[in-house]
């Protein structure tokens, strides 16, 4: 019964991919997974598919943990790619009492199933080899522009980073409060529905008490360390794009646009 | 009462975050003994006792509480868990209850009691522990001081009655008379009858408390036995990365000067020989 849950999926292999500028990484992920609606042929998802795997065999991942991280979207999947299949309209191709299938909904759900694959592969790929702290430092230094309309990227991305910093503390100690109220007797998975939601209280409570006392501990420790809110701080990485910053950029946006503009082989 | 054979425990095994916890452990503890588990942090000493009341179940080796095999489907967990109650470490991080009362009550009601029975638990309890029961039993707990959070959230275990009492540093974060009140409630539920074990990285408290003492290192049982003969043995003690408790290193060399000096198993125990106290 042990709450495990690793954050993202950062695994350090130290490939050439963990040494890429972490924003450059999530600029060409978030240009990757949006312009993957584009993509109109199936050739062209096969082009970004292989694309997609020798980039997981660059990162130095096996593919077993890619396979993992597709379990939570599975469901997902599968709800998306039924719905497309019966419920779009267009040229029947089978027909039994009420099921309809037609070719534009096969053509959509494996469309769609392929997009949502390609996008959980890509994230995996940014998420395995950045780490919690590159991210947000990439983040900030994205959403700094937006300084210009008074929005506080710098503490938005602090407390992003605070909080990712604190899910896996919290999961322990959801763990560790759990056990201990089971060594008194308690269990969480029996009784109705009611009863099953009243025996989280003494799990839930302390775990609310605990956090409250640790954001006031952490506010306190980092302003006696000279932590004021609005002040400028210079960092211990900076940031500077290097030479395989813009190979990477080269070789996907060439990928990309190969893949939008190659026609329908199959 | 509590039996492990080989016990063996890896955590995320198969990952790159694999990590042996537990390293074919074998031991076994008889009812009414007091047994110290001490070690490094690190060592397992915690992990090591969460298999006494099943809340983790090894990879490989076997668990007996009173006999039942833990690895049973038969085994009811929750009547084990009540012949073993375990305090976790900084146990008053558990509370959630609005009255010292309910919260010390949660366990019993758990194991079914209501009603007269239910009471006189928790205000036998709460009085084993050193309170006056009607004093505290309508306070908040989150109210009261450290040392008697503490004693509360133990009163809590023993409430259920428990055969075993196992405690996970039970002392530590407390001030110095917190501790020592809290020792010798432990030292007289033990004389009391009740199976104690006792898990610290304080060596002091560990040969004040018990008189048999586990020692870990690494997951591995690097010395189980007489806490004497742990204790006054330092390439032992230091070979485990631990310790001489700071009586023992007084001990050894008032010895030389008073060969007829006892083994004193506290501060307490030498001042009394050296003045003529009751040791003597």
């Amino acid at each position: 019964m042990k709450a495990r849950f690793a954050l993202g999926q950062y695994t350090y292999t130290n490939s050439l991919l963990h040494k890429l500028d972490p924003r450059v990484k999530i600029l060409l992920v978030f240009s990757l997974v949006v312009f993957l609606f584009f993509v109109r042929t199936i050739t062209g998802y096969l082009i970004l598919f292989v694309f997609a795997c020798s980039l997981v065999v660059l990162s130095k991942n096996s593919f077993s943990s890619v396979f993992r991280s597709l379990r939570p979207i599975l469901l997902l999947l599968l709800f998306t790619a039924v719905f497309q299949i019966f419920f779009t309209p267009g040229r029947l191709i089978f027909e039994w009492r009420f099921i309809k299938i037609t070719a534009e909904g096969l053509r959509l759900a494996i469309y769609i199933s392929i997009r949502l694959i390609l996008l959980s592969f890509f994230t995996f790929i940014l998420t395995s080899t950045t780490s919690g702290i590159e991210l947000t430092d990439g983040f900030e230094a994205l959403i700094s522009p937006l300084k210009i309309f008074r929005f506080p990227s710098e503490e938005v991305s602090l407390m992003i980073s605070i909080s990712l910093r604190f899910v896996p503390v919290l999961f322990e100690e959801a763990d560790r409060i759990m056990k201990a109220q089971m060594s008194r007797g308690a269990e969480f998975n029996k009784g109705s529905l009611v009863n099953r939601a009243r025996s989280f209280l003494p799990l839930l409570l302390p775990l609310l008490l605990n956090a409250l006392s640790r954001a006031d501990r952490l506010a306190i420790a980092m302003e006696s360390r000279g932590f004021v809110i609005g002040k400028k701080r210079t960092r211990y990485r900076e940031m500077k794009l290097s030479g395989l910053d813009y190979v990477a950029i080269a070789i996907t946006v060439s990928v990309f646009v190969f893949a939008l503009v190659v026609k329908e082989i199959v | 009462m509590i039996v492990l054979e080989n016990v063996s425990l890896t955590y995320d095994s198969g990952t790159i975050f694999q990590k042996a916890a537990i390293k074919n452990v074998s031991l076994s503890i008889r009812k009414g003994e007091s047994v110290s588990i001490v070690g490094k942090i690190g060592s397992g000493k915690s992990t090591l006792v969460q298999f006494f009341n099943g809340l983790i179940k090894p990879d490989s080796g076997k668990v007996f509480v009173g006999g039942e095999d833990l690895g049973s489907k038969e085994t009811n967990l929750k009547s084990v868990r009540r012949k073993v109650g375990l305090v976790f470490q900084y146990p008053e991080e558990q509370f959630f209850a609005e009255t010292v009362f309910d919260e010390v009550a949660f366990g019993p009601k758990n194991m079914g009691l209501s009603g007269k029975e239910l009471k006189d638990a928790v205000w036998q309890s709460l009085s084993d522990m050193g309170f006056n029961p009607s004093d505290v039993a309508n306070l908040s707990p989150f109210g009261l001081s450290g040392g008697e959070k503490r004693r509360i959230a133990i009163a809590s275990i023993i409430a259920m009655n428990p055969e075993v009492l196992v405690l996970d540093e039970p002392t530590s974060g407390l001030d110095y008379t917190g501790r020592n009140l809290l020792i010798e409630y432990l030292k007289n539920e033990n004389k009391k009858g009740r199976t104690l074990v006792f898990v610290t990285h304080n060596m002091d408290e560990a040969l004040e408390v018990s008189r048999r003492v586990i020692a870990m290192k690494d997951g591995k049982k690097v010395f189980d036995g007489n806490s004497e003969d742990f204790f006054t043995s330092e390439e032992l003690v230091y070979g485990i990365g631990l310790d001489v408790p700071f009586v023992v290193k007084v001990w050894k060399k008032l010895k030389k000067r008073f060969p007829e000096l006892p083994f004193c198993r506290s501060s307490k125990e030498l001042v009394d020989f050296l003045y003529g106290g009751p040791a003597r």
